[in-house]
């Protein structure tokens, strides 16, 4: 193996941060590149989530973005062995797609012969998915504030949270695609649920970096996404509501674009989780669950014998 | 139940003693445990620590360099078993760990079971003719046991002792 890029999961859309609030997830992807092919080839062997679908070159994310960050970056791209482990769900709005895009792009810049930042690379992940809240986190790790304008990005990383608060995410047995999610929201809202989302994600983005965790249910409420989307899956509109009450949850949300729903909790773990659950298989569906932290790191690139690497990776690139 | 013209007949308690199944069970999994000696000792002395008693233990066959562990515990005891595994999950590297407390298991008992290929054999078809789907399968010298949704224990509780008791 030459290097091995590690990508968190992702959850975004949080609550009143419509596209906006988004943090990882410490649930990951590993890519590993195993070899350098001539340009334009590729093979690829995923492991675990998506093993029979994810294998084909053509249209697989990775190798788009990849090839994609290859061109913006100018640089002569090499082809690929890869081998991906994946444990993100597909389709379950935790960011695989992103964590692909995340992927493909430090793929290519680990090809430069000075690699960027990843600070650096994140206007180009971002374009290519389309909006920020899951590659900005998924690359940088933590919570994050995005804003995109479709040229231009800011963000802010928040800091973490006190460790006895985590992340359960409860991931049931149905899909729902983020354009199926998009198509379901309304052209227009109301200047009052527009008021009322502003209200909450500023005072989520306040609460968050100042430390004041008992606003979170109340600021991650939200009028203008979630009850459209919650049509959209078994058990979506009574889950929100049926985990909110459990004692302390400290807030819940639609993850992503659906299925999955994710709630803070700060003890009672067991009870939140189950409360989701339970709510599934009442209307039929299987679901697991993950108790997971907020991972601060982001994707990692581990090179497995860094010297050697850098020297194959030049070998190839020169055609020697 | 209606059987095939070719099936083998229920045995009675010739060789089956009892069908019984326990709800207070629930499963854990950890993805992507990298493939070296130690890992597994460090997990489960780690919960042996915190007196979670684990059964089941299946590791899946090693695929690029990693395997998934899963296990059951008992539900009632969950709570402390997420916290030591999330622990290790870290500590190892793995890629994450997930938790599903809606199954239950289903335990066909008698002596020598296992040994009686047609009895494995007439457990899995009587669970598929109910339309149930096993999660995971585990077998010792006088039981067979198999995990399946919550939802689904009653029903294959009553289609196994049709089969083996009536």
């Amino acid at each position: 193996m030459i290097l091995r890029v590690k990508v968190p999961a992702s959850s975004a859309n949080l609550g009143s941060g419509f596209d906006t609030l988004g943090m990882a997830l410490s649930l990951y992807n590993f890519y590993d590149l195993l070899s350098l092919l001539p340009s334009g080839s590729y093979e690829i062997e995923v492991i675990g989530e998506g093993e029979h679908e994810l294998e084909d070159p053509i249209g697989n994310l990775l190798i788009k973005s990849y090839e994609r960050a290859a061109g913006e970056l100018g640089i002569e791209a090499p082809g690929l062995k890869l081998r991906c482990l994946n444990a993100i769900p597909l389709r379950r709005g935790l960011g695989s797609s992103s964590s692909a895009v995340v992927g493909g792009v430090l793929l290519a810049n680990a090809m430069r012969d000075n690699p960027l930042d990843k600070d650096e690379l994140l206007a180009l992940m971002v374009a290519i998915e389309g909006h920020p809240d899951n590659v900005v986190p998924s690359c940088l790790g933590g919570m994050v504030v995005s804003s995109w304008d479709g040229r231009e990005l800011r963000y802010v990383k928040l800091p973490s949270p006190p460790r006895d608060i985590v992340v359960v995410v409860a991931v049931p047995n149905v899909e729902v695609s983020t354009s199926e999610a998009r198509q379901a929201l309304p052209e227009q809202v109301s200047l009052s649920d527009a008021i009322f989302n502003v209200s909450r994600v500023a005072l989520l983005a306040a609460s968050w970096a100042t430390g004041q965790w008992d606003h979170l249910p109340w600021a991650m409420e939200d009028r203008l996404h979630q009850q459209f989307r919650a049509r959209l899956f078994p058990g979506g509109e009574e889950i929100l509501e049926r985990v909110r009450s459990v004692p302390g949850c400290l807030g819940v949300a639609i993850s992503g674009s659906g299925p999955s729903v994710m709630a803070f909790a700060r003890g009672n773990v067991q009870e939140v989780a189950e409360a989701a659950c339970r709510t599934f298989m009442e209307k039929g569906v299987r679901s697991r669950f993950f108790v997971l932290d907020i991972d601060e790191n982001g994707a990692v690139v581990e090179y497995t014998e860094p010297s050697l690497d850098k020297e194959e990776i030049q070998h190839v690139k020169s055609g020697r | 139940m209606s059987k095939a013209a070719d099936e083998p007949k229920a045995f009675g308690g010739q060789t089956v003693d009892s069908v019984t199944c326990d709800h207070n069970v629930a499963k854990v999994a950890i993805l992507g445990v990298p493939d070296v000696p130690g890992i597994a000792a460090r997990l489960f002395s780690r919960l042996a620590e915190r007196d979670v008693k684990v059964g089941m233990i299946i590791q899946s066959i090693m695929r690029g360099g990693v395997n998934d562990i899963a296990f059951l515990v008992r539900r009632d005891i969950l709570g402390k078993a997420i916290e030591a595994c999330r622990e290790v999950a870290k500590e190892i590297g793995s890629q994450g760990v997930t938790f599903d407390a809606e199954i239950g298991r289903v335990t066909v008992t008698g002596p020598g079971v296992s040994e009686r290929p047609e009895v494995p054999y007439q457990v899995f078809s009587t669970l598929a003719q109910e339309g149930i789907n096993i999660d995971m399968i585990s077998s010792t010298n006088e039981s067979i046991t198999c995990v399946v949704e919550s939802s689904d224990v009653e029903r294959a509780v009553e289609a196994l002792r049709r089969c083996f008791l009536s």
